[in-house]
């Protein structure tokens, strides 16, 4: 069955033609025909162009005609869902339902430790590991942002905790000067350290493979997603040697959203601390 | 060239030059059409060969921004998309990274070879070099070994027919003997390469980083530096990198929820990298 951009492309097509048809019969020699030829060549070469630009461009014809704003709206809504099973990222469209999976790769040898024979293997592991699936798949190596919110409010919450006891301890008169200082060592050290951990980006490396199916209805592309994700989890373990597993939930997010590849409390604070710094 | 743009780029080209022709016979008016008719043969081949040159234009020129999905823009410029989310901008861009280019015109199995064991430590010096969230992607599909070879095998044996016809000739031309010669070496050195079981595959690679800002402007200028460094950082590898513009940003946003077909492949991305 035709496109709607080949349909499209076949009445510009058509007419085109006739316009040019029409224009190739006007008699020549008179303005008013002049003009009205003119008419007809702008509306035949903006056909014509139109045309080619249908082939890649055609999901931005209605946009543009329905642009408010100068803002061409393609699609209001988020750009995928999470299957309730959280194992595969959604898409509906007029053709029906895009199941996207991922499967993580943990890959823990580096080049350091190897000769150069077992630097020419593992490339050609890779380049099996790409040749793997017949239907399109990616395999993505991604650098990405450490969440450390958790970890810097459990340091936060210790720090008070410690700074607290030593409070009591300086207004008891009976406290031990040993046990003064030990706390105010305390004190120092989880500040040092919610110094250190706001201060330096943790960056940690991950590797995986996706791959989407689409099916009539979202059950039958979860199931089908879920099938070639595990056959391509086998079949990484197998080549690579190591447990490939397919990824869910925030685990995926981490892979499609930007927000989750650099967490926006992380985030936050090294914008806050380079603000200072450009300040002092 | 797929098949289809062939086809469209034929019909349009057409409709075009006909115009043109026609024009010539109505006078003044007639002339202007003409130049207006010429000028939409170079749009039409500028849109076949170098898209992602027309599309930033035509969206400057008008001012439009772009919306794909929800909370996302892409802005005029054609060059990133725009995530505002919590008070903060996060903007993505997109790099070309044509590995596979650079492997094919060694034409040497041995110097692939030696860049295959080379590789892994090169990627390692990229990555400790790397203080910022980016992705190495690779959209692979393998092809049918057979049909592929039978593909391959016809093309060499064209060209060794071209190579046989150019000696026979009275006045051979030495370089164009040579040309044909290399491709000939090319065309085996694949054949021999699929005889030593490599798999033939249709790859997409391109890279993507994430950059963040307080402002939509602060985002993008982060980004370009981002961007800016990777390329320095990859030259490493000897790949030829492109930054992506136009509408094939728009496409690789989508990939990082739905990976298309071949044919969507091959449909989208033929000019830029």
């Amino acid at each position: 069955m035709a496109d709607k951009n080949e349909i499209l492309s076949v009445v510009l097509f058509g007419s085109g033609m006739v316009i040019l048809l029409i224009m190739g019969m006007l008699p020549s020699g008179q303005l008013l025909f002049n003009v009205i030829a003119l008419i007809f060549s702008i509306i035949c070469v903006s056909v014509s162009v139109l045309m080619f630009a249908s082939k890649d461009l055609f999901y931005m014809f209605e946009p543009i005609m329905k642009m408010k704003n100068k803002v061409a709206v393609i699609n209001s809504e988020e750009p995928y869902y999470m299957s309730p099973n959280g194992a595969s990222v959604l898409i509906r469209t007029d053709t029906g339902v895009y199941a996207t999976s991922f499967v993580k790769i943990p890959v823990y040898s580096s080049s350091t430790n190897m000769t150069d024979e077992e630097k020419f293997n593992f490339s050609g592991l890779f380049a099996r590991l790409v040749g793997l699936s017949k239907d399109p798949m990616r395999i993505s190596s991604q650098l990405y942002m450490i969440n450390k919110d958790e970890y810097i409010s459990r340091i936060n919450a210790k720090l008070n905790e410690v700074q607290e006891r030593y409070n009591t301890l300086q207004n008891d008169k009976s406290a031990q000067k040993s046990a003064l200082d030990r706390a105010k060592g305390e004190v120092t050290m989880w500040h040092n350290l919610l110094d250190n951990v706001s201060r330096a980006n943790s960056l940690s490396l991950s590797a995986y493979a996706s791959i989407t199916v689409i099916g009539g209805t979202e059950d039958e592309a979860v199931n089908l997603a879920s099938l070639k994700a595990d056959e391509i989890a086998v079949a990484i373990s197998t080549t690579l040697g190591v447990m490939a597993t397919v990824a869910s939930g925030n685990e995926i997010r981490v892979f499609i959203e930007p927000d989750y590849l650099l967490p926006p409390g992380t985030v936050g604070g090294m914008m806050k601390s380079k603000a200072l710094q450009s300040n002092t | 060239m797929d098949e289809k743009t062939i086809i469209y780029l034929a019909g349009s080209l057409a409709i075009a030059f006909l115009t043109l022709i026609t024009d010539f016979k109505f006078g003044l008016p007639g002339l202007i059409a003409a130049l207006l008719s010429f000028f939409a043969i170079i749009i039409i081949l500028m849109l076949a060969f170098a898209d992602f040159l027309i599309y930033p234009i035509f969206t400057k020129m008008l001012n439009i921004a772009t919306i794909p999905a929800k909370d996302y823009i892409i802005p005029k410029t054609g060059d990133a998309v725009i995530k505002y989310t919590n008070g903060i901008y996060y903007a993505t861009g997109y790099l070309t990274a044509n590995i596979y280019g650079y492997t094919f015109a060694a034409e040497q199995i041995e110097d692939a070879d030696a860049a295959m064991a080379a590789a892994p430590e090169k990627w390692e010096r990229a990555i400790m070099n790397i203080k910022f969230p980016f992705k190495f992607n690779v959209i692979s599909v393998a092809e049918d070994i057979q049909k592929y070879r039978d593909e391959i095998e016809t093309k060499r044996g064209l060209l060794e027919f071209q190579y046989s016809k150019e000696t026979s000739s009275t006045n051979p031309n030495p370089m164009g003997l040579e040309a044909i010669q290399r491709q000939i070496n090319v065309m085996q050195a694949r054949i021999d390469r699929i005889s030593q079981g490599e798999k033939p595959l249709n790859a997409l690679m391109y890279i993507e980083t994430t950059a963040v800002g307080v402002s939509e402007k602060e985002a993008i200028d982060n980004l370009s530096n981002q961007l800016n460094e990777l390329q320095t950082v990859f030259n490493i590898m000897d790949i030829s990198i492109t930054r992506v513009t136009g509408s094939e940003v728009y496409h690789l946003f989508k990939f990082n929820y739905m990976i298309p077909s071949l044919k969507e492949l091959s449909n989208i991305f033929q000019s830029q990298g």
